[in-house]
């Protein structure tokens, strides 16, 4: 499903500039559940955010579904990622003025779904990951793990193909963590493709694979068992 | 999608209380000036658009030549309309007179003075028909209301005021002590938007010349406040009345000068703007300048609102980067995004444009009151208007909101995320820097003019006018009899709170004038000069304390012997051409009136005769007591109360039948300053809406900032930094904004001002006071409106600032 070569992203200030990929190798399957670690400064997030296509590379090849994207531009980037990728954040991202339901929309009125499929759509997916009866509810009357529900609801809401997730469980204490886990690894074993970015070993052991990552490059790959 | 969209605006707008209720406030303070602003254009531009195809409608006006100007007068002799009529009977012509006020009597009551009264013949509702005011006539008939004597035609109001619930039809009134007259019609109000508005109309039959002071009303020889309308229907009706106009001026033309004069036909939609015939017009006339200035004042006014929110909105837009950066990963476009924040401002615009429209409405009646005029909100429901107003909505949604609309949606999602956005770039931070330093020049440009135009009405007040002004009563004199003026004057005699009284026609500034030809060996033959005639007795001197140069003053023997002795001021005998007093001396002037040839017996120092908008005109004081219709008393300004009173009793012993009227010289004065007065109030209240626009713009930047060097503070503190300094931190940057911006309004209101004061032939000399004010003004509400939140922010605690950033 994603695979890239030679990969390089560069970030410049007028003072100094700073390598984030550099010559990055990745290739990840579809229906794999791969995380990504390494220390902070490595790039994970400057990978996940290349993957997601917020941003674009310097150099290098980036192929999704066997097309190439790296030199996709904004137009062309936004209606990819709206139609084939889900975001879950570390602090949620959930937008204040928007119920439950509505943040859990959101996604599909961009991709310009009829109300009635919405309607139908979110209930669904908030009715999976078990928050219906919190629908009305804004995000501020929420807890961690049930925030993070809702950005999960609002990650898969459009079926994304893929999933990036920058470390899910970050703001989450462990029973939540382990919930929001649970959630994505079924959502894996339906078949979404997913990458996560994480710093906890006890999180990427829910993944098939381990990417590790150094000074912008994979420097190891654990296969789990 | 747009249900969704808009609720996720309001909820936005009510959770960013602050942002919103400072965009909102800006916007509709702005909004509400522009609508009055409309509404005041509107109005004046309606003037005497109620009379059907008005493009046929003229007024006959003059123009006449002087040695060193031309007189334009929109008075025409009285025999004009009818001269028209009877030359081409095509010709639909219609004269009148125009009187300011008049005595009316009912019954056995006690006189009292109506105001505005024209005596209008047969044709005048033909002429003017007055057809676009909805039943026009309440009762009557229009063909023959005004024919014959002894007719008269009251507006609704006037009806009601003289006779309530009653039918006024059949009742009779006395004018003036002079003529009977019986109502005949009732017609609507005449609108306030009308150069010739009128409480009651009289049949020109009745007219005589006991209405003009025993001048002879069917004379060419004068104008007075005779008018002449008319209605031109083809080619052929326009040649004829330009060909019988040239032919009055010929035939009354008594010198090669007079040939010189033209008389010709001014569209009745131009009137109320032309300022060349403000003088003799029966209204106030406006300037199509000024009204243009109104609509840049407006401009300015909705660009500064608008400012505000393009400032505080891309200010706040980092804020938002984070929710922007969620919509973006999301699969936001930027199309959408943009069209999300545009509908955003759209919304507030349209908040703010029903606020400033309750704002407008609440404030009309005080402006109104300030400008004394009638403008009603009705324009406002007009398909045209609301049209207009969707248009100007959309307009001011894209001028405030695409600028930061597009910062918001060209943001960078990943920096937005991680609330990581660069700070603005150079050139965004020049573009907001602009906008304050435009903001701020139009507010202190609005400053200064404020200030200049407060300093010339100080100097209307301050200014020596040649004479006493101040406890100076003019009281009117219904007849000009010499029996009853002494009688008048003896009743007076033992009052300790007099100091003087003379009869005269007015006072030096009064509302009476009379302007004559001059002539004399030592003017150039063929040019027209103009004098100014005061008739009055010998004791005007004293009791205006003119200052007498050469020669005498006026003796009792020269009222006897009218026509015999004048004395001049100083600049009739420069135009003469002398500059000795002396010389002046016993030399003859030829004056207009009834072709006397007076020898001048004393020369005074020069005196205003007009407001300060003129020039000192060369004047001749004469004793002809025919014309004394005044008595000017100087009082002690001790016991002016008891003294009016036992005038008003003196008066009403010798003149019974008549109507009390007295003026103080000092408020006639005031009164010529009317429009300044008006312009006064207008720039002080655009003063004020713009520097509180700019401020509370300042306050919600201000805002932005102190949260974002918080971290800054903070460390400062902890190194030491004194609060002072840090509030000069954060304000200098923003101080140093509103000097460039003085240094920027400066030029432009000294432009702009010395052309206001060109208006007056005396005026102030623009010093550098008023821009160190008006700056100084400026620096301390800005560093006021800073101040609060910086020293606010100084005083924080660092260690809580720096923890928790």
């Amino acid at each position: 499903m994603i695979k890239i070569t030679n990969l390089v992203k560069v970030y410049r200030t007028e003072e100094m500039q700073t390598t984030a990929l550099n010559q990055l190798n990745l290739e990840v399957k579809e229906g794999e559940f791969v995380a990504v670690m390494g220390p902070s400064g490595c790039g994970k997030s400057t990978l996940l955010n290349i993957l997601g296509l917020l941003d674009d590379p310097d150099s290098g090849s980036f192929l999704f579904n066997g097309i190439e994207v790296a030199n996709f531009n904004e137009r062309q980037r936004s209606s990819l990622r709206k139609q084939h990728i889900g975001f879950v954040f570390q602090s949620f991202n959930l937008i204040d003025e928007l119920s439950v339901f509505e943040n859990v929309e959101l996604p599909l009125i961009y991709l310009g779904v009829k109300e009635s499929e919405r309607r139908k759509r979110v209930e669904e997916v908030l009715d999976k990951m078990q928050i219906m009866h919190r629908q009305k509810h804004f995000p501020q009357q929420l807890s961690g793990g049930q925030q993070q529900r809702v950005a999960v609801a609002r990650a898969v809401v459009n079926k994304p193909h893929l999933i990036l997730a920058d470390e899910p469980t970050g703001n989450l204490d462990s029973s939540n963590g382990n919930e929001v886990m649970e959630l994505l690894t079924d959502l894996n074993e339906q078949g979404t493709t997913i990458v996560m970015v994480t710093h906890s070993e006890h999180d990427a052991r829910y993944s098939h694979r381990i990417v590790r990552m150094l000074d912008g490059q994979t420097v190891l790959t654990d296969i789990m068992v | 999608m747009f249900k969704h969209t808009f609720k996720q605006i309001f909820r936005s707008l009510w959770r960013h209380k602050g942002f919103t209720g400072i965009n909102l406030l800006g916007l509709s303070l702005g909004i509400a000036a522009v609508l009055l602003i409309v509404l005041i254009g509107h109005y004046e531009r309606s003037f005497d658009t109620f009379h059907t195809k008005s493009q046929q409608l003229f007024r006959v006006v003059s123009e006449t030549s002087r040695a060193d100007q031309i007189l334009y007068n929109a008075n025409v002799p009285y025999p004009t309309g009818r001269f028209l009529r009877e030359r081409d009977p095509g010709i639909l012509a219609s004269q009148i007179h125009f009187a300011e006020e008049m005595q009316v009597r009912l019954g056995e009551e006690a006189p009292f003075t109506e105001e505005q009264v024209v005596f209008a013949d047969s044709l005048f509702f033909q002429v003017l028909d007055f057809a676009g005011i909805e039943d026009f006539w309440v009762a009557g008939n229009p063909a023959t209301a005004l024919q014959g004597p002894g007719k008269v035609v009251l507006t609704e109001s006037t009806a009601r005021q003289y006779f309530g619930s009653e039918d006024p039809i059949g009742k009779r009134l006395l004018l003036d002590n002079k003529a009977e007259a019986e109502v005949v019609g009732v017609v609507r109000d005449i609108p306030q938007n009308s150069h010739l508005p009128f409480n009651m109309l009289v049949s020109y039959g009745t007219f005589s010349n006991d209405f003009i002071g025993g001048l002879d009303v069917n004379s060419w020889g004068f104008t007075g406040n005779g008018y002449a309308y008319v209605r031109l229907q083809d080619e052929r009706t326009r040649s004829a009345t330009h060909e019988a106009l040239q032919a009055i001026v010929l035939s009354n033309a008594k010198s090669e000068a007079d040939l010189k004069m033209k008389m010709y036909l001014q569209p009745l939609p131009e009137i109320h703007f032309d300022l060349a015939f403000e003088g003799s017009n029966p209204t106030y006339t406006v300037s199509s300048n000024y009204l243009n200035m109104l609509v840049l004042l407006g401009i300015f006014i909705i660009l500064i609102a608008c400012i505000n929110y393009i400032n505080l909105s891309t200010s706040f837009a980092f804020t938002k980067s984070k929710e922007v950066g969620v919509r973006k990963t999301i699969g936001a476009s930027k199309k959408q995004l943009f069209f999300h924040y545009m509908l955003e401002t759209f919304t507030l615009t349209c908040a703010a444009a029903v606020l400033g429209l309750l704002l407008a409405l609440a404030f009309l009646p005080t402006v109104n009151q300030i400008l004394d005029k009638g403008i009603t909100a009705a324009p406002l429901l007009e398909l045209d208007f609301i049209a207009g107003s969707l248009l100007a909505l959309l307009l001011l949604t894209f001028i405030s909101g695409a600028y930061p609309a597009l910062i918001m949606a060209g943001f960078n999602p990943v920096s937005s995320l991680k609330n990581q956005l660069a700070l603005p770039g150079k050139s965004s931070v020049l573009l907001r820097k602009s906008l304050v330093v435009f903001q701020f020049s139009v507010s202190i440009l609005l400053i200064i003019c404020t200030l200049v135009i407060a300093r010339q009405m100080e100097y209307f007040q301050d200014k020596e006018l040649g004479f006493i002004k101040e406890a100076v009563v003019e009281v009117k004199l219904p007849e000009a009899d010499s029996v009853k003026r002494a009688h008048f004057q003896s009743l007076l005699q033992n009052q300790t709170g007099i100091q003087q009284l003379s009869f005269c026609m007015g006072a030096p500034v009064s509302d009476n004038g009379l302007g004559v030809s001059m002539e004399a060996p030592e003017l150039p033959e063929n040019t027209s000069y103009e004098a100014e005639i005061i008739p009055c007795d010998i004791n005007y001197k004293a009791t205006f304390g003119l200052e007498l140069l050469a020669g005498r003053w006026l003796l009792p023997s020269d009222e006897k012997n009218i026509g015999s002795a004048v004395v001049v001021n100083r600049q009739l005998i420069n135009t003469l051409g002398y500059t000795d007093p002396k010389e002046a001396i016993g030399k003859r002037i030829t004056l207009g009136i009834n072709s006397m040839r007076p020898a001048i017996v004393g020369v005074t120092e020069d005196f205003h005769t007009s407001s300060l908008h003129e020039d000192i005109t060369p004047v001749a004081l004469l004793p002809f007591p025919y014309f004394y219709v005044t008595a000017g008393i100087r009082l002690h300004p001790g016991q002016m109360r008891n003294t009016l009173a036992e005038i008003e009793e003196a008066w009403r012993t010798v003149f019974p039948e008549h109507v009390y009227e007295i003026s103080f010289v000092d408020e006639t004065l005031a009164s010529r300053y009317e429009q300044e007065r008006r312009d006064y109030q207008l720039f002080k209240a655009f003063s004020v809406i713009s520097i509180f626009i700019c401020c509370i713009g300042l306050w919600g930047l201000i805002a932005f900032v102190v949260v974002r060097k918080t971290k800054e503070i903070g460390i400062r503190k902890v190194l030491g930094a004194s609060i002072s300094s840090i509030v000069m931190l954060i304000s200098k940057d923003f101080l140093k904004l509103v000097g460039i911006a003085l240094l920027i309004a400066s030029p432009l209101a000294w432009y702009y001002m010395n052309q206001w004061l060109q208006d007056f032939a005396y005026r102030i000399e623009i010093g550098w006071a008023v821009f160190l004010i008006a700056g100084l003004f400026a620096l301390l509400i800005a560093f006021l409106t800073i101040s609060y939140q910086a020293i606010k922010a100084a005083s924080a605690n660092p260690v809580k600032s720096l923890r928790t950033d």
